[in-house]
């Protein structure tokens, strides 16, 4: 059942096998293959649970309603970058592209050669992707529905010999209607809030939504459970208090959000490893004027790539926007932005990232648990290649027979012809040149590992140092992963289920063991009591044995 | 109250200075900005709304400094000129006021149907048809 803040009118108190922060990639997949192991999982989630009817095409309502602060999350650092994350049931996968690329086997190698994570095998994590996969109808985007955005870019690139395809993406039946970063309107893409969590939900899962967890409860280096609060969506004010006691806490709120958490209690900090490596992908953005309409933003926003340089980090892929996410990113204001504006059907735009070499990142604890600060500096080689694959989309958009074409490089705002781009080329770009840049894929916050010192969760997704406290998100990846990672974190997250649900099958045997003793205590008890009896009615001696044991060894502990 | 006032003010004055309407550009409505800028500051952090409330104020005091007026005072002209030259400043923090600023202006100007319909981009259309469609698993 999903609840709703409304549905309270006192405190709750609840008790489960697992309570699940978080509802994304990571919580949603986790909580599917719990409950329906048949473990009671309670989730719980800050943001509110949306669906079709609430996706109205309107952008500027969704980053008010489902990005995580409006969509102002930035890194500190220079330059500023835009972090925007998603806050609903099913976190930032309602709001994505819905591109589901596996992890390039050079970086699983990375993982297993220099993070100790030798059991994380390429034949495991292909079986989980393909039981994945067919479980969210990954396909590549069908040429028919993609757009003429893609066809013209990618026609573009081939031509040029580059390489370049469709990408694929977890949409059943999609018809392009071109929102999927504000919330699908027809169900197509299957994001968490529309398979993970209903099936979840089938199978038993309590999913309480709009609730911040502050807490957790620990004793004896071991996880107990979580304690947080319901808020008012309207005054974002605090309402109700939540705990819930559980034999395993699972952490799945992101690369931003879990460090703080562990911070705020004080939790997993000796390997210093928390909140350090932070990588999000920085993204470039190219916007191309073209002598047709192109019908954007109808079609698929994400669906073609060109990975002719994926060796080095540099990914181009496709992204349509509307007129309202359009009109931010254009560098002035006035007569010029309306010029540009109304020449917007004729504007081709596409997006590249770039797997980070030499930038630093990281989340440090902010004022309250939810509100983490994320510094982040461009490093210079990143910035090259940042211009790199701002100049490799200038030259497909020329091929394609762009005008000009608009980049986000202070003094090269406008290319508007190839020989401009010979003088980007040669120049050295710093990083503060860079003008509203935005990243969409923080990660490596609480890096997964085999050593302790370096690591802050093992090889099972278990932390460290507390028993039974679990991370499951982004924040486990140990490096940049250099592609979309939303079906990665997805594996892991079922890998991880694994490792619960076996942890969890041997503590209800312990259960069963402790259970027995309590009742073999209890036997004892009662003869204890009845011996009493029997000496006080043989012998008239007052009290029972119990309670003189006890005033014996109090004495005696005086004497000492 | 009036630190709501004082955004409400500011905002009117910047939405005329950055959308300028043309034959395709609807005209801005203040109000509606308006709205939209306090929405999104008050769903944003402290520290965005700190932010935001700084930009105001330096845009205000950079346009006294620069052109020696407030940014009500400056007409269509003087206030493209004023902020292009903040635009093309090689100092970063200067290039951030007017793109932090215009950021939930065009953000909710360009939102509105009757805009996006005169730039050729027909949403209640799209919305009827995706109305009909609904994919289940």
């Amino acid at each position: 059942m999903i609840r709703r803040p409304e549905e309270f009118d006192q405190d709750l108190r609840l008790e489960a096998d697992v309570a699940v922060v978080g509802s994304g990639a990571g919580g949603g997949p986790l909580a599917k293959e719990l409950s329906e192991a048949g473990y009671r999982v309670v989730v719980l989630e800050e943001g509110g649970h949306f669906t079709r009817e609430d996706f109205n095409f309107k952008p500027g309502e969704a980053f008010l309603r489902m990005y995580r602060d409006a969509g102002q999350t930035v890194t500190l650092g220079l330059p500023v970058i835009l972090l925007p994350q998603g806050c609903t049931v099913g976190g930032t996968t309602t709001v994505n592209s819905g591109t589901c690329l596996r992890i390039p086997r050079s970086v699983l190698r990375r993982w297993q050669l220099e993070h100790g994570l030798k059991d994380l095998t390429s034949d495991e994590m292909d079986l989980l992707y393909a039981a994945l996969e067919e479980y969210l109808f990954v396909k590549r985007a069908d040429p028919e529905v993609v757009g003429k955005n893609a066809i013209i870019f990618k026609e573009a690139a081939e031509r040029l010999g580059y390489s370049a395809g469709f990408l694929p993406r977890n949409a059943k039946d999609c018809e392009g209607f071109g929102m999927c970063p504000y919330g699908c309107p027809t169900n197509s893409k299957q994001s968490v809030n529309v398979s993970f969590i209903p099936d979840a939900v089938r199978a038993g899962a309590e999913v309480i939504t709009r609730c911040r967890v502050t807490h957790i409860i620990t004793r004896g280096g071991r996880a107990l459970g979580v304690r947080g609060y319901l808020y008012d969506p309207l005054t974002r004010k605090r309402t109700l208090s939540v705990e819930v006691r559980s034999s395993v806490v699972a952490l799945c709120g992101g690369a931003l959000q879990t460090p703080s958490l562990l911070f705020h209690n004080r939790l997993c900090l000796s390997s210093g490893a928390v909140g350090r490596n932070l990588f999000i992908h920085p993204c470039g953005s190219t916007l191309a004027l073209l002598d047709e309409p192109l019908g954007n933003p109808k079609g698929i926003p994400q669906s073609t790539y060109v990975d002719e340089f994926s060796s080095e980090g540099i990914e181009l892929e496709g992204a349509t926007l509307p007129p309202s996410v359009f009109a931010i990113t254009l560098p002035w204001s006035g007569r010029k932005h309306s010029e540009i504006m109304a020449t917007y059907p004729y504007f081709g735009t596409f997006g590249s990232m770039i797997s980070e070499h030499d930038s630093r990142g990281r989340v440090l604890p902010g004022p309250s648990p939810r509100q983490p600060l994320a510094t982040y500096h461009l490093g210079y080689q990143d910035a090259q290649r940042l211009k790199l694959s701002i100049l490799l989309m200038a030259e497909i958009w020329f091929e394609a027979g762009a005008r000009k074409v608009i980049t986000p490089i202070q003094g090269f705002l406008e290319l508007s012809s190839p020989r401009d781009m010979s003088a980007l080329s040669r120049a050295k770009i710093k990083p503060h040149q860079f003008i509203g840049l935005s990243a969409y894929h923080p990660m490596g916050t609480c890096p997964m590992g085999g050593d302790p010192d370096s690591a802050v969760v093992r090889p099972t997704g278990e932390t460290w140092e507390v028993d039974n406290l679990f991370i499951c998100d982004a924040s486990i990846l140990p490096t940049s992963l250099g592609v979309n990672p939303q079906l990665t974190i997805m594996a892991l997250s079922v890998r991880t289920a694994g490792f619960i649900d076996e942890k969890l099958a041997r503590g209800i045997d312990r259960a069963e063991a402790l259970s027995r003793i309590e009742k073999w205590k209890g036997r004892l008890r009662r003869e204890k009591e009845r011996l009493a009896y029997r000496l006080n009615t043989f012998f008239g001696m007052e009290g029972d044995i119990s309670q003189q044991g006890e005033t014996s060894g109090t004495s005696g502990a005086g004497d000492r | 109250m009036i630190l709501e006032r004082y955004v409400r003010e500011r905002i009117s004055e910047l939405s005329r200075l950055f959308i300028v309407p043309t034959d395709d550009i609807l005209a801005p409505e203040p109000e509606q900005i308006s709205a939209f800028c306090l929405e999104f500051m008050r769903q944003g952090t402290p520290g965005f709304r700190f932010l935001y409330l700084f930009t105001l104020i330096s845009l205000e005091a950079a346009c006294l400094l620069r052109k020696g007026k407030r940014l009500r005072e400056l007409d269509s002209g003087e206030g493209e000129e004023f902020l292009q030259s903040l635009y093309r400043s090689r100092w970063a923090p200067l290039r951030a006021l007017p793109l932090l600023a215009g950021l939930p202006l065009f953000f909710s100007h360009y939102d509105r149907e009757d805009v996006q319909k005169a730039l050729g981009y027909d949403v209640e259309n799209l919305r009827r048809e995706a109305a009909l469609r609904e994919v289940t698993r």
